[in-house]
């Protein structure tokens, strides 16, 4: 099994400008860590096989976004917790759903789930919190 | 040969005169009614009649005698020598002779008639009855179907509504938060005299801020087609489903101008429906086919009707009223779908593709389907091609006119 530790995280969301400034906040903020983008559930479980085929280390967190086409996110994110080489891998959701029951699923797994946020600024809030969960898995 | 008598014939005979004696009785009489032969002779008639009777021969029989000297088939009650009754049914012939007159009475016993007669009284008091509770039976039996069918239709429309609603809820509460989240998101970045631009230009976001506003617009817009499209609007008249096929493929012409398309259709039959709806939906339907046919290939869209019966209970179970409809089915060897979005296509807004238009053509197209009480079905297999089937009825039913 793939116990390698990485400064990887795998940024899953169909839009394009959500996944743009995420991106550049984390890099603001921790420039050292590279990020990966899939646009829809099966672009990241695509990147997750090929990760385990060539034995490539894990990233260390998974940001989802809910509502996405192809495969969304709760459908990615059961798939994910359904292979034992993935399991581990921390899931932060990251959605504009601000639908109670979506949050009451993922509290059950003890995700935490943020949401979208309407200004610039949030953004780095919301990304030294995903970093933290990144580190204590790295840690 | 023996001169045959009727003394001994089966039947009661006797006579009498004006005076009300008897002249001659025969010896059936004497024995049925438990006299010796010639013990009744000279006796007075009324001697073997019943208390009714003698008032009967009274008042009636004798006048009606004396005026036609004859009288038939008239039901008597001769008395026995021990009192009992014996019913019988006489006929009276008035005979005037020099010295008097003689009435002659051959009668024979109908002890059975009054008990046939009872039974076929009884016999047609049941039938009437049944005849009554069966007619009543049928009209409560009739009540409670167009209850039931009404209920059902309401049923329907109440299903209708509340999935509309559904649909409604989830655009406020999706559809239209992230464009306003969009809005304020971008607004945010020109805050500030702009520094918390980052590494974009003002450029870049005034143009993202116009596409939002655009896409704003186009969910709203796509709203009202959606709200515009109500059942109580619909104009209910014949159609020749051929004829709106050809105007539809006209409009298709004009909108995919650099696109081959071919579109077969066969055994389309009129319909009672609303003309504007229809061309909507089949519009929507072919340029969704011509839409996502396969890279590189002509699209070929072929349409098959079909009249079949259905029941139209949608909801209540056990209930079964079968009308005809219309079954067409619209088969396009496009691109095609993951099955598994078979009923999600319907829904506002929804997209599978990432160069769907606005999202909302076949949410019309269901809508506009249930405002006629029908049903669409979408079986799609990616690279094999989608398959619409649409259940329509021919005729609409007159319960149906209900506002909604």
């Amino acid at each position: 099994m793939n116990m390698m530790k990485s400064n990887r995280i795998l940024c899953v969301d169909d839009d394009a400008d959500d996944l743009l400034f995420l991106s550049q906040a984390i890099n603001d903020v921790s420039p050292e860590t590279e990020i990966v983008q899939a646009l829809n559930g099966i672009e990241a479980l695509n990147y997750l096989n090929e990760v385990k085929r060539d034995n490539s280390p894990l990233p260390c967190l998974i940001v989802l976004d809910l509502n996405m086409p192809l495969l969304n996110g709760k459908d990615t994110f059961d798939r994910i917790k359904a292979d034992p080489e993935l399991l581990e891998v921390p899931v932060a959701v990251f959605t504009s759903s601000r639908n109670p029951s979506d949050k009451a699923h993922f509290l059950k797994f003890n995700v935490q789930l943020f949401t979208k946020p309407d200004s610039i600024i949030q953004f780095s809030h919301i990304v030294s919190n995903l970093l933290s969960l990144c580190r204590s898995q790295a840690g | 040969m023996q001169l045959l008598s009727f003394e001994n014939a089966p039947c009661f005979y006797f006579s009498a005169d004006d005076a009300g004696l008897l002249v001659a009785v025969n010896n059936t009489t004497c024995k049925e009614l438990g006299y010796k032969n010639d013990e009744l002779k000279d006796k007075p008639l009324s001697t073997i009649l019943s208390l009714s009777s003698k008032i009967f021969f009274q008042t009636h029989l004798l006048p009606i005698l004396k005026l036609h000297n004859f009288a038939g088939e008239i039901f008597i009650t001769l008395q026995r020598k021990d009192h009992q009754a014996v019913p019988v049914l006489i006929n009276a012939q008035r005979e005037v002779r020099n010295d008097g007159s003689i009435t002659m009475y051959a009668g024979i016993a109908v002890h059975n008639r009054k008990k046939f007669e009872d039974e076929l009284v009884n016999a047609r008091k049941q039938a009437e009855e049944m005849l009554r509770e069966n007619t009543a039976l049928a009209q409560t039996t009739d009540a409670l179907q167009a209850n039931l069918e009404e209920l059902d239709l309401t049923l329907s429309i109440a299903k209708k509504q509340n999935d509309e609603l559904k649909q409604f809820s989830h655009v406020v509460t999706h559809e239209l938060q992230e464009p306003l989240r969009k809005l304020s998101l971008y607004t945010s970045m020109l805050e500030s005299d702009g520094k918390q631009l980052r590494k974009f230009d003002l450029e870049s976001v005034i143009k993202k801020l116009t596409r939002v506003s655009q896409k704003f617009k186009s969910i709203v817009h796509g709203l009202q087609q959606y709200t515009w499209l109500s059942e109580s609007s619909l104009k209910i008249k014949k159609l020749d489903l051929h004829k709106i096929l050809s105007v539809v493929e006209a409009q298709l012409r004009e909108q995919f101008p650099n696109v081959s398309f071919i579109i077969e259709a066969e055994n389309l039959p009129e319909i009672e429906a609303d003309q504007h709806q229809m061309i909507i939906l089949l519009q929507q339907l072919l340029s969704n086919a011509i839409h996502f046919r396969k890279e590189n290939e002509p699209a070929i869209i072929t349409i098959t009707g079909a009249i079949i019966q259905q029941n139209k209970f949608r909801h209540i179970a056990d209930k079964y009223k079968y009308e005809d409809f219309v079954r067409v089915e619209i088969v396009d060897k496009g691109q095609g779908f993951e099955p598994e979005y078979g009923e999600h296509v319907f829904e506002l807004f929804k997209k599978l593709h990432a160069q769907s238009g606005e999202g909302i053509g076949l949410s019309l197209c269901k809508k506009i389907v249930e405002n006629h009480h029908g049903q669409i079905f979408a079986e799609s297999k990616p690279m094999l091609g989608t398959t619409f089937v649409l259940f329509l009825p021919l005729k609409r039913h007159p319960l149906a006119t209900v506002s909604a």
